[in-house]
């Protein structure tokens, strides 16, 4: 181990120390600004209030792009997990010639910008309408993503189980389908949970097709936030940002917390 | 029916909707987005359209230099920490590297609305510029290349820390102590064994990064304001405001052969560095 | 002589991959209650064919009967087989009491005589005090234990080995390998077991089943393929063997006055070999000189190197560790500690 007490290993420590800052500084600062009392956003806070918060939840569109982010992302968690594990459960359970192309196929779409996809998929809707425009477009175009997200999880994830663990419940007397569900789902159990939380703040999260796909009555909550960040510097937009702030933080904490049980 | 014919019905049916997913929502669009990029009769007219307007190629060159600096920004910053991380004994290595990559729980839009909060005139950061002297008074940097730089390296750094974290993981830490047991200092052992051999996946990550900050759109677009010459921001102007789809497929084209050739060369290396740290 | 149905019979079973040949149209019939060892070096074959009797591997053609019932193509589930993996395979997320009833709820067996059951084999294999705890709060030869109380607890037809003691450490095994020798021969399972460890074999099968590169080269009880070894192979792969070529009986094809009664390929045992410090006289006798000796505890094991240049490896009473290497020494045998190896012929 390179010694820490060295002034070289000091030097090493104040880097990382000020990188932290820089990397956790700007939330930390959204979310003391929210509680400023003042009429426009102010860092150092002056005054305590929840002024803010009490208007961003009286606010309809906020609300409304709230629900449908909710909504947006669960089903396109949902959607993704049971898709991309059935994917997975066929790429590691099953041999077959250009089974690792196929594997690196699906995961590309993780390394190309997600504005590309979008406008690609844009200039698609609108000469084949396979979707109803709005929430149905966005959560299929979701896919796109959510499900390599869920491959990219649960593809090591499969590879650890045991095949003799199947293997050993049918010959113990369980047809193919119920030894996989009373066998290899249980233990797969932390990898989905993962996965679908993986795939839900993406969806969440996410902007870029959100834009340009999603409708203005049904538009995500990053949507309106991307909007009202153009318009104004708002201190209601503060309080929204430290309300996903922690819900990003309580997603995180509840994933650990399963992971590590 | 045949057992292993049975199986091969099972696998196909699992992967169906996968494959369907892929060749409906990219396979068929993007190839869609190629065609739309080259009308009949002048098929190349919007490439040269791009490539004949110091503006675009301005466009261009903006992006390229951005992502650039982002990476040389994430690199320089992320490397100690990730070293660190790898390195450290301590249980709150995990803690810490968990807090590391909170950001990318949190919404790129959230994200650059903080820098924007220290960013505009009356911010932290841009009081604390003003106060130096070095600038006007009335100056922010919000609309600023440098700007964007900070706000995009600090979205990306997390991808940066993440991946270099992996690779050093990989390094066996007593190729380390044989080094300095041969007589070379901390500093040098560092440089002639930890990163020569996590070369392969500085590379990698750099790649990401790069290719992530050349197609960024939220954080180039919110920071950098009306003035945010980059690829991306261009290409949501002519496709959702000017309307010019073709040149709009033009635009994302040129960008997503340059992310392909990065993913490219990027999953080669990460390949060989896999390979390297065995 | 009475004769008794075998309860397991594998007829011309093979399996190819592409073009290559995994397990070569085997013949086997286990008799009720018999333990045989599927016996070779990795990649023989032999747990391609475990993996065939359990329905894991399609066999390319052959037939195989578990009790007169043709089983060949029966998905795994609906065979009658209890099997013993080589990784255990214990259900992670049951505790060892839902492992060991896993397959009674298939079998749909009522919960009180499950229990029962269940009960029963924990006694057997003496896990009481255990039935709660997960697999991985068990000590590897715990779990090797729930593993085989696993695969009994359902009255297999047959129980099927693979490598079962492969995963616990020396000193372990052999008890656990006649603890299990003990279990099978009184409740009187039809069994086939899978090793590559010829000395595991030797010691707990009626009979053995050598395999080499996809075929069976020997089946016969452990005396006979040591004793009557048919090949070359089956020789040198059960204890240890010095092997012979003559054309004339006299003499080998490397000049050792070998005393043979005929011409063939002849294996003489190390332990066959007297060494003494009298000079070569006759057929029967060799002179050379002491390479290697190494004591064994229980006997000691030298090393001759002859003229020709070749080695003769011998066993004897630990006072053959007093040799020094360098002397010279001679090595006896008569007529009768030469076996010929048929195969060869």
């Amino acid at each position: 181990m390179i010694s820490l007490r060295s002034p070289f290993g000091w030097v090493l420590r104040l880097m990382a120390v000020l990188t932290f800052i820089y990397l956790l500084g700007p939330l930390f600062v959204i979310v003391a600004a929210s509680f400023s009392d003042t009429g426009y956003l102010a860092f150092p806070p002056q005054g305590f209030s929840l002024r803010w918060y009490r208007q961003a939840l009286g606010d309809v569109r906020y609300l409304n792009g709230f629900f449908v982010s909710l909504r947006l992302a669960g089903t396109v968690a949902v959607l993704s997990l049971v898709i991309g594990t059935a994917a997975a459960v066929a790429l590691t359970r099953f041999r077959f010639p250009g089974r690792a192309l196929l594997e690196a196929i699906f995961l590309s779409p993780l390394v190309l910008p997600g504005l590309v996809l979008a406008v690609a998929l844009t200039l698609f809707y609108a000469a084949h309408p396979v979707a109803p425009p709005g929430l149905p477009r966005l959560i299929i175009s979701h896919l796109l993503v959510g499900v390599p997200l869920v491959l990219r999880v649960m593809l090591p994830v499969l590879k650890r189980v045991d095949p003799a663990l199947e293997e050993a419940a049918q010959n113990l007397g369980a047809p193919p389908l119920q030894a996989f569900f009373l066998v290899t789902l249980p233990a797969l159990k932390p990898g989905l949970f993962a996965a679908a939380a993986l795939a839900f703040i993406f969806s969440f999260d996410e902007v870029e097709m959100a834009l340009f796909l999603g409708s203005a009555r049904d538009a995500p909550l990053t949507v309106v936030l991307y909007g009202a960040a153009q318009m104004q510097m708002d201190p209601t937009v503060a309080a929204v940002s430290a309300m996903l702030i922690l819900l990003a933080l309580i997603l995180m904490v509840a994933q650990q917390a399963y992971a590590n049980r | 029916m045949h057992a292993s014919a049975r199986r091969g019905l099972v696998a196909a049916g699992l992967l169906a909707p996968a494959a369907l997913v892929f060749a409906l929502l990219f396979v068929w669009p993007q190839l869609g987005l190629f065609l739309q990029s080259m009308p009949a009769g002048a098929p190349l007219a919007q490439y040269e359209r791009f490539l004949g307007d110091s503006y675009y190629l301005g466009v261009l060159g903006n992006s390229l230099l951005l992502g650039l600096c982002v990476t040389l920004v994430t690199l320089v910053l992320g490397f100690p920490l990730a070293f660190l991380l790898a390195r450290a004994e301590t249980r709150w290595a995990g803690l810490l590297l968990l807090l590391t990559s909170f950001p990318l729980w949190v919404s790129a839009v959230v994200r650059s609305f903080a820098w924007m909060v220290l960013f505009f005139r009356n911010g932290v950061a841009s009081r604390l510029l003003q106060s130096t002297g070095l600038v006007e008074s009335n100056f922010q940097l919000i609309g600023t290349f440098a700007g964007v730089v900070i706000a995009l390296a600090q979205v990306l750094l997390p991808i940066m820390i993440v991946t270099l974290y992996a690779v050093i993981r990989g390094i066996d830490r007593d190729l380390e102590h044989a080094a300095m047991s041969l007589g070379a200092s901390p500093v040098v052992a560092l440089w002639l064994v930890t990163i020569r051999l996590a070369r392969g996946g500085i590379l990698a990550g750099s790649l990401l990064v790069f290719s992530l900050s050349v197609s960024a759109f939220a954080t180039p677009s919110l920071v950098g304001g009306a003035r945010a010459h980059f690829m991306a921001v261009t290409i949501y102007e002519q496709t959702l405001e000017l309307l010019d789809w073709p040149f709009a497929a033009a635009i994302a084209a040129i960008l997503l052969a340059i992310s392909i050739s990065v993913a490219l060369t990027y999953g080669r290396l990460l390949g060989d560095a896999k390979e390297q740290a065995r | 002589m009475t004769t008794v149905s075998p309860e397991l019979v594998l007829e011309g079973l093979a399996r190819r991959y592409g073009s290559t040949t995994a397990v070569a149209r085997m013949d086997l019939a286990v008799k009720p209650g018999e333990l045989v060892a599927l016996l070779g070096p990795s990649g023989c074959g032999k747990t391609t064919t475990l993996r065939m009797v359990a329905g894991f591997v399609e066999p390319s053609e052959g037939r195989i009967l578990l009790r007169g019932r043709d089983i060949t193509t029966m998905p795994p589930h609906k065979r009658d087989t209890g099997m013993v993996f080589q990784s255990y395979a214990l259900f992670p997320h049951l505790t060892v009491a839902e492992n060991i009833a896993f397959g009674l709820q298939r079998r749909g067996v009522p919960k009180p005589e499950a229990a029962e059951r269940v009960a029963r084999m924990v006694a057997l294999l003496q896990l009481q005090g255990l039935e709660k705890r997960l697999p991985k709060q068990l000590s590897g030869g715990q779990q090797q234990r729930v593993a085989v109380g696993r695969a009994l607890v359902i009255n297999p037809a047959v129980v099927l080995l693979d490598e079962p003691f492969s995963n616990l450490d020396a000193l372990l095994r052999e008890g656990t390998r006649i603890e299990l020798r003990r279990l099978q021969t009184e409740l009187g399972l039809t069994t086939l077991f899978v090793t590559h460890d010829q000395a595991e074999a030797m010691a707990i099968s009626d009979r053995i089943a050598v395999m080499n590169k996809g075929r069976l080269e020997q089946l016969g009880t452990p005396r006979e393929v040591y004793d009557r070894p048919a090949t070359r192979f089956v020789a040198s792969f059960i204890g240890r063997a010095n092997l012979f070529v003559s054309t004339d009986g006299q003499h080998s094809e490397d000049g050792i006055a070998l005393g043979a009664p005929g011409p063939g390929t002849w294996l003489l045992r190390p332990e066959k070999i007297a060494l003494d410090a009298a000079p070569a006289a006759g057929p029967g006798s060799v002179a050379g000189t002491v390479e290697v000796v190494s004591f064994l505890g229980t006997g000691a094991q030298a090393v001759l190197r002859l003229p020709g240049g070749r080695a003769l490896l011998v066993e004897g009473p630990a006072a053959l560790a007093d040799l020094r290497p360098g002397a010279p020494a001679t090595a006896r045998w008569t007529r009768p500690d030469l076996t010929l190896i048929p195969g060869e012929n």
